[in-house]
């Protein structure tokens, strides 16, 4: 799937993946990624993480391939690697250093040999990320979301043709969130960006394309208009009274609710239109995810406001991915 | 492919981190602490003790460079476990793992980075101390602080570059690779730490040959030097090899630990893996080739010696005459050009044995003048003449040879090879261990090496002076390089710049030779030229000295000048004294392992020694120049020759100046052969030191070899330090810490001086006759006086000069001179029995005033000798009222007392006697004996004429019941069992070993341990020495710690009769036994109760004893409570008994703290 028309960076055949205790977390994924911000959304547990893992070489696929500019992500770890600036989903950076030495370093084993070249990236990337006033601060003085902005411009900082974030809002507050997606959207003008969220508003405007991940399978692929094509005759909306608005959340899946004048506003998902309720002309993205998911039964996965951790991925050890 | 710019980075990031981590500071202050105490401790003993002990110098900082750095880089290895454990963890708890992990370098990389920043966290640490230390050096030098100076430069540079970055780097790969292996911090950590810990056990344990092999810490491999360009890590091939493979095997664990890391790269693990073995195995190839190589100087020795020693106790030429060239170009070639007049040894023996140092080749050997047939193998020179020689016909041989002479075929016979040791015994290496020194700055030629031919092998004969000693004439012609010098045999003729020639007018029996750019002092008086050669760097002391430079001389002349009124003239006409390195060994082989700094004309003085002590403490801090002006008669002067007396006195590593200038006036002249000869030489050259300086002279390197006995001279050391009271010296203290111990007592009383068995146990033989040796040295002196012992050295010297001496020539000597020794000592060589005094009660009574109305005080007692051997003893009193006064004891004259008869004795004293001593110069009491004094009349005189002197008396001693059989802890009815269960049971005193844990293994006396206050009780009964003690002569007690009864005593007495006996068991007085107390307690004017009172420092608590009776097969208890008891007889009451053996058992079982078994006495009820 190339919608675009440029070459495809990232490319996933086959790609499995299952861990050393029996857990499958990937199965079949075949992907094809250019320029621009990708979405890969899914509930937690998807196996987003496992697949960023893979694709930035920490983990070995246990079925199929994959490469990055053409490099395999098995047998040019060290290619890959050069190509990619990751952001996993749980990020500290070194407590006792200062961020810009965090960033300097890591720069530097990037491969950025220029010490003034890397100050003046470092000064970029920090005035991206709003950082710029914490530049001397040590990094156990930050708060989290202050370590998260630290994360994605570590990511940024070596200038990647590839930037792989996984969960990358976790922890922001919404302006910072909404500083994100700006961000993403135009730096996904000129790179590709794999971006991973199970919030759907994360994927922002920038989002040419997405994957929807659930259960370790990729259930669709398609651009986000495609996806709210699909939604089209599964969303309503009703104003009721708070005993019938009771009623039809216990039977539906109400997307938003706003209490109004002489009731409550609902919007929500269902197969069929329910009586007395109008069809939602124009879903949005989330919307139309949640009746994706809700038509797969997969509702209350999908419904997953906060990001918690993904047993099957987070509390694996990189070491026993690496030794498969 | 690894990119420098990369590992830098990870470097610098590591560095960071470190840096900015708690723990690191915590060890890097640690480390630091400890070396800057280290540093502050040896310097200022350093500054305190080096002017007052010829061997303190040893602690100095500034050599010790090796000592402190081991601890402060162990403590900084320590410390990198707790950074290096960290390899991944951090990053893993840091959340930073993956985001590291998907950069693109390589895991070596990554390793190598962290490692590199590791060490130079730890390194920087050294060189911080290092800059400090030396500043502080600088500083202290300059500004003239009594103590500290800059370490030795050159072994500074080598640690911080040679032992410091190659012991961090191989620790670091060590640690990670834990890391990466075991992947938890808390087993990696326990890991290591058991690992940081080998070196120490290791330098522990293996032979000091091996330690610089198996140590990955630093190790010192010689003590460093100004005048050799020597330093503490010697840059030798073989340490650079060890060095390469420390960094080989760091970067086999490196590449294993990147191979095993949990993150995948390109790199191929199998081959990492493969790399990373080879470089081990090259590692470890290389430390096997230096273990073998470590080796080869002592697998040398050993087919030298077992070559050697073919030769032991053959028959060997005579050596008359040495006369030749020796050129001396050090460090490159020692030639040799000589000339041996010798007679034939008897039998006419195909060959000639000759020892000459395997370093050198014959290059050409003539016998009177043609071609002789020779070989030159293993240190063996052969000489082969073409018909047999006759029996002491003369012949000259001449030997050309060159090369460079080799140091290990020094004292092959030594029976402790110090590269042997192991590290807790190996304090015999401060002693040196090159038996010649002959580097490009540098040499030091001493005969143990022989580096000129010498008849025989270069062993010791197996009998102690079986062979006649060679003594030589000497004509010897030196050539060193143009502006160096060269010390030798006596004084030094210049008949060229650098060509000297050497011609003692009396023979030498040995000679050493001396080369290098020395700064001189001389000085010339009484017909003798002193020299003094120093290093150029080490004239500091000159200055200090410069001002008792007429005092020094003064000295010298009235030192020689009464040797020479005594018939002792110096036989050389020069002296000099030179510095020697600290690597040069100083003692020799054989089983005496004696000093090897004194040789003939020359005395070697090592660079720890005067030319680097600190004498400011002692003659700035401790005495003012005000204070030195008041106290000596002869000023300030006086004082520094004083202080320097006592420094050179105090010397125990074989630099004793008195000693070594001694031998010269006899020991080099004659010596001792045949039966009991070591013997002979020690009193001779007791006594003639004695004479000569006041002082003894004791040495033997024993005392270094152990760990044990070294502790024991350097507490004794401290003690005489810190003391400051008492007229012995550290040598002396030593010679008596180390003889007068119980098993020395028990060998000295199996067998006869003639036929002690040097080679069995020869520091215990030693010990003997210093033993035996000073007491009969004293008894000579205090018997003949100082002319009478004077004649008899003297006439031996006259007879036997060039040649040897039995005990019958020495006794013969001693009867022409005036001296009857027999009867004086019996036959104190061939006769290991001596005598045995008893002492009466003393009486004293209060004469009639003396003309100048002064009271006067009789004191008379019989002094009996119970054994056939005669003796000497004296009586001494003190009138001392309390503990405070000194006790200004005055003794009586020595008094003779022939075998079996006694005494009676009197003496005046001015004031009432507060305290009586038999003191026994050599005899079975072994100390002196306490004796009981009675009231004294003060008010009433008596009108007898005053008896001072002794006049034999008839008959037994008064006072003692015949008929009471008592049984002492020392008499053969005494013995002690234990029912602990090792073994078959029971043990029975005697013979047996005792170790209790920690520190020295008690010694035995008369089978029982030694009681040792100091150390933790041993484990059933041990022997203490008390003076209130029942004894016949000595006074010793059995005690025990409480228990549970598994420990019993037993006296067992023969019971002539049958009927009712009194029993009683003795108890000493258990208070203090110094001061007025003891005076009282002897006295019986006060009664001490063995009870708590003032006992409890020696005895504890005393409490119910657990005593049974056993008779006949039964068995009865006997009731005695110590608590309650009093000093001396104490009554358990009367028993029926069948005639036989009767035992009184008392066990370890008490109420009370300890048990005391001293003696019982039986007495029948009804008589």
């Amino acid at each position: 799937m190339n919608t675009q028309n440029s070459a495809p960076v990232i490319v996933a055949s086959g790609l499995g993946h299952t861990y050393k205790g029996g857990h499958t977390a990937l199965v079949g994924v075949d992907l094809e990624l250019g320029a621009g911000l990708f979405g890969l959304l899914g509930p937690n547990g998807a196996g987003k993480s496992t697949l960023m893992r893979i694709l930035c070489t920490l983990l070995e696929p246990t079925e199929g391939r994959a490469s990055v500019f053409g490099h395999d992500v098995v047998q040019e770890r060290q290619a890959v690697r050069g190509q990619i600036g990751y952001l996993p989903q749980d990020f500290g950076g070194w407590r006792l250093h200062r961020v810009e030495e965090v960033l300097d370093t890591l720069a530097r084993l990037s491969g950025m040999r220029e010490k003034a070249e890397r100050r003046e990236r470092v000064a970029e990337v920090l005035e991206a990320v709003g950082l710029s006033e914490a530049a001397h601060r040590k990094v156990k003085k930050l708060s989290g979301g202050m370590v998260r902005r630290l994360g994605v411009a570590q990511a940024l900082v070596h200038e990647p043709p590839v930037l792989v974030v996984d969960e990358p809002t976790v922890g922001l507050d919404p302006e910072e969130r909404m500083r994100f997606r700006q961000l993403m959207a135009r730096l996904g003008r000129d790179r590709t960006i794999l971006l991973s969220t199970h919030i759907v508003a994360d994927l922002g405007g920038g989002c040419r394309e997405l994957a929807l991940l659930d259960a370790g399978e990729v259930v669709f692929k398609g651009t986000p208009g495609e996806l709210v094509q699909q939604a089209h005759g599964k969303v309503f909306e009703t104003k009721a009274s708070a005993a019938d608005a009771e009623r039809i959340e216990t039977q539906h899946e109400v997307v938003s609710r706003r209490v109004v004048q002489g009731g409550v506003e609902l919007r929500f998902v269902a197969a069929d239109a329910p009586t007395g309720t109008t069809p939602v002309t124009s879903p949005t993205l989330e919307e139309s995810y949640l009746a994706f998911m809700a038509a797969r039964g997969r509702s209350e996965a999908a419904r997953q406001d906060e990001p918690e951790g993904d047993p099957a991925e987070g509390t694996d050890d990189t070491a026993e991915g690496a030794d498969k | 492919m690894m990119r420098p710019a990369t590992i830098l980075a990870v470097a610098v990031a590591e560095m960071r981190s470190a840096r900015r981590l708690a723990r690191t500071w915590i060890f890097a202050v640690l480390s630091l602490l400890v070396a800057t105490i280290a540093f502050g401790y040896f310097s200022v003993i350093h500054g305190m003790a080096s002017g007052y002990s010829a061997t303190a110098g040893f602690v100095g900082a500034r050599f010790l460079i090796s000592a402190m750095g081991f601890y402060l880089l162990w403590i900084m290895l320590l410390g990198m476990i707790f950074l290096a454990f960290d390899l991944r963890s951090r990053d893993t708890r840091e959340r930073v793992a993956e985001v590291l992990d998907a950069r693109p370098l390589s895991n070596l990389e990554l390793l190598v980075g962290r490692l590199l920043g590791l060490v130079v966290v730890g390194w920087v640490p050294m060189l911080v101390l290092a800059a400090l230390v030396q500043s502080f050096g600088l500083i202290a030098v300059g500004t003239d602080l009594w103590f500290g100076e800059p370490l030795e430069r050159g072994s500074l540079i080598a640690f911080v570059l040679a032992e410091a970055l190659p012991s961090l780097i191989l620790w670091c790969a060590i640690v990670m690779l834990l890391t990466v292996l075991l992947r938890n911090r808390l087993v990696t950590a326990l890991v290591a730490l058991v690992l940081v810990a080998t070196p120490i056990v290791a330098l522990t344990l293996v032979p000091a040959y091996m330690s610089p092999v198996v140590s990955f810490v630093a190790t010192p491999s010689q003590f460093p030097s100004d005048i050799l360009a020597t330093t503490a890590t010697s840059l030798t091939p073989q340490t650079m090899s060890h060095r390469l493979a420390m960094l080989l095997l760091a970067a086999g664990f490196v590449l294993w630990a990147a191979a095993l890391y949990p993150r995948r790269d390109d790199a191929s693990r199998p081959v990492q893996l493969g790399a990373g073995g080879v470089l081990v195995v090259a590692a470890l190839g290389i430390g096997v080739a230096l273990a073998i190589q470590a080796g080869a100087g002592l697998r040398d020795r050993e087919a030298w010696l077992a070559a050697h020693e073919v030769h032991r106790d053959t028959a060997h030429a005579d050596l008359a005459a040495l006369a030749g060239t020796v050129q001396v170009d050090p460090g490159s070639n020692l030639a040799i050009d000589v000339e041996l007049t010798f007679t034939a040894p008897p039998g006419s023996p195909s060959e000639l044995v000759f020892s000459l140092n395997p370093g050198l080749e014959v290059t050409e050997a003539l016998l009177d003048g043609q071609p002789v047939a020779h070989r030159h193998e293993l240190g063996l020179l052969l000489i082969e003449p073409s018909r047999p020689l006759s029996a002491a016909s003369e012949h000259v041989l001449t030997v050309v040879a060159s090369g460079t002479p080799n140091s290990w075929f020094g004292h092959l016979d030594a029976v402790v090879e110090p590269w042997k040791q192991t590290g807790q015994d190996n304090q015999i290496q401060v002693l040196g261990t090159e038996s010649i020194v002959f580097e490009d700055e540098y040499a030091a030629l001493l005969p143990g090496a022989r580096w000129l031919p010498h008849p025989g092998g270069n062993v010791t004969p197996a009998v102690y002076g079986a062979h006649r000693r060679d003594t030589f004439d000497l004509d010897l012609t030196v050539e060193v390089p143009d502006g160096w010098l060269v010390a030798g045999p006596g004084l030094r003729e210049e008949l060229a710049e650098g060509r000297f020639r050497f011609r003692p007018p009396a023979p030498v029996p040995a000679f050493a030779l001396v080369v290098g750019r020395f700064e001189r002092r001389a000085v010339e008086v009484a017909g003798i030229t002193f020299e003094l050669l120093l290093d150029e760097a080490h004239t500091r002391n000159l200055a200090v000295f410069d001002e008792a430079a007429d005092a020094v001389a003064g000295r010298l002349t009235e030192i020689f000048d009464e040797a020479a009124s005594l018939g002792l003239p110096y036989p050389y006409r020069g002296l000099s004294l030179v510095e020697v390195p600290t690597t040069l060994r100083s003692y020799g082989g054989g089983w005496r392992m004696d000093t090897a700094l004194a040789q003939p004309g020359l005395m070697l003085m090592r660079e720890t020694s005067w030319p680097t002590a600190r004498f400011e403490f002692w003659f700035e801090i401790i005495s003012s120049r005000e204070g030195m002006e008041a106290e000596h008669e002869g000023g300030v002067p006086e004082a520094k020759v004083r202080g320097l007396e006592r420094f050179f006195e105090n010397d125990v590593g074989g630099g004793n100046i008195f000693l070594g200038v001694a031998r010269n006036f006899l020991g080099f002249q004659t010596a001792a052969a045949g039966p009991g000869a070591p013997a002979l030489d020690f009193v001779a050259e007791t006594l003639l030191m004695r004479l000569l300086s006041d002082r003894d002279g004791h040495f033997s390197a024993h005392i270094f070899a152990s760990g044990d006995s070294f502790g024991g001279v350097m507490a004794q050391t401290m003690t005489t330090l810190l003391g400051g009271e008492g007229e012995d010296s550290i040598v002396d203290s030593v010679a008596t810490a180390a003889s007068d111990q119980p098993s020395v007592w028990d060998r000295a009383l199996g067998a006869p001086l003639s036929e002690l068995d040097v080679w069995e146990d020869p520091a215990k033989a030693f010990n003997v006759i210093t033993l035996k040796g000073r007491a009969i040295a004293t008894v000579l002196l205090d018997d003949l006086g100082r002319e009478g012992a004077a004649a008899m050295l003297a006439e031996l010297r006259r007879r036997h000069a060039g040649g040897t001496f039995t005990a019958e020539d020495f006794h013969a000597a001693a009867a022409a001179s005036g001296a009857d020794i027999t009867s004086l000592l019996g036959d104190w060589l061939d006769d290991e029995a001596m005598p045995g005094f008893i002492a009466s009660n003393v009486s004293v009574v209060r004469l009639r005033d003396d003309e100048l109305g002064k009271p006067r005080y009789q004191i008379r007692l019989i002094v009996q000798n119970g054994e056939p051997a005669p003796g000497l003893a004296r009586v001494r009193f003190s009138t001392r009222q309390s503990a405070e006064e000194e006790a200004n004891w005055i003794a009586g004259d020595p008094l003779r007392i022939p075998g079996n008869s006694a005494v009676e004795v009197g003496l005046i004293a001015g004031g009432v006697p507060q305290a009586v001593e038999l003191e026994p110069y050599l005899s079975l009491n072994r100390d002196a004996v306490a004796l009981k004094l009675p009231e004294v009349d003060q008010e009433n005189t008596v009108d007898d004429e005053p008896f001072v002197g002794a006049r034999p008396v008839e008959g037994p001693l008064p006072g003692g019941d015949p008929r009471e059989i008592i049984v002492d802890d020392l008499d053969p009815g005494f013995a002690v069992a234990s029912t602990e269960a090792e073994g078959d049971g029971v043990r029975v005193g005697g013979g047996l070993q005792f170790s209790m844990g920690f520190g020295p293994e008690a010694d035995v006396d008369q089978g029982l341990p030694t009681y040792q206050s100091f150390t933790a009780a041993p484990t059933g009964f041990s022997r203490q020495a008390a003076s209130s003690a029942w004894g016949r002569y000595r006074h010793t007690i059995a005690r025990a710690t409480t228990g549970q009864g598994n420990h019993a005593a037993t006296f067992a007495a023969e019971l002539p009769e049958s009927g009712r006996w009194r029993l009683a068991y003795h108890l000493p007085a258990m208070s203090g036994s110094s001061g007025a107390v003891s005076a009282r307690a002897a006295r019986g004017a006060v009664v001490v109760s063995a009870s708590t009172g003032g006992s409890g420092a020696y005895f504890g608590r005393q409490g119910t004893y657990d005593i049974a009776l056993e008779s006949a097969g039964e068995s009865q208890d006997v009731e005695f409570d110590a608590s309650v008891a009093e000093s001396g007889w104490n009554d358990l009451g009367e028993f029926d008994l069948p005639a036989g053996e009767v035992r009184v058992k008392v066990t370890n079982s008490t109420s009370g703290r300890t048990v005391v078994a001293d003696a019982v006495r039986w007495t029948p009820a009804n008589g």
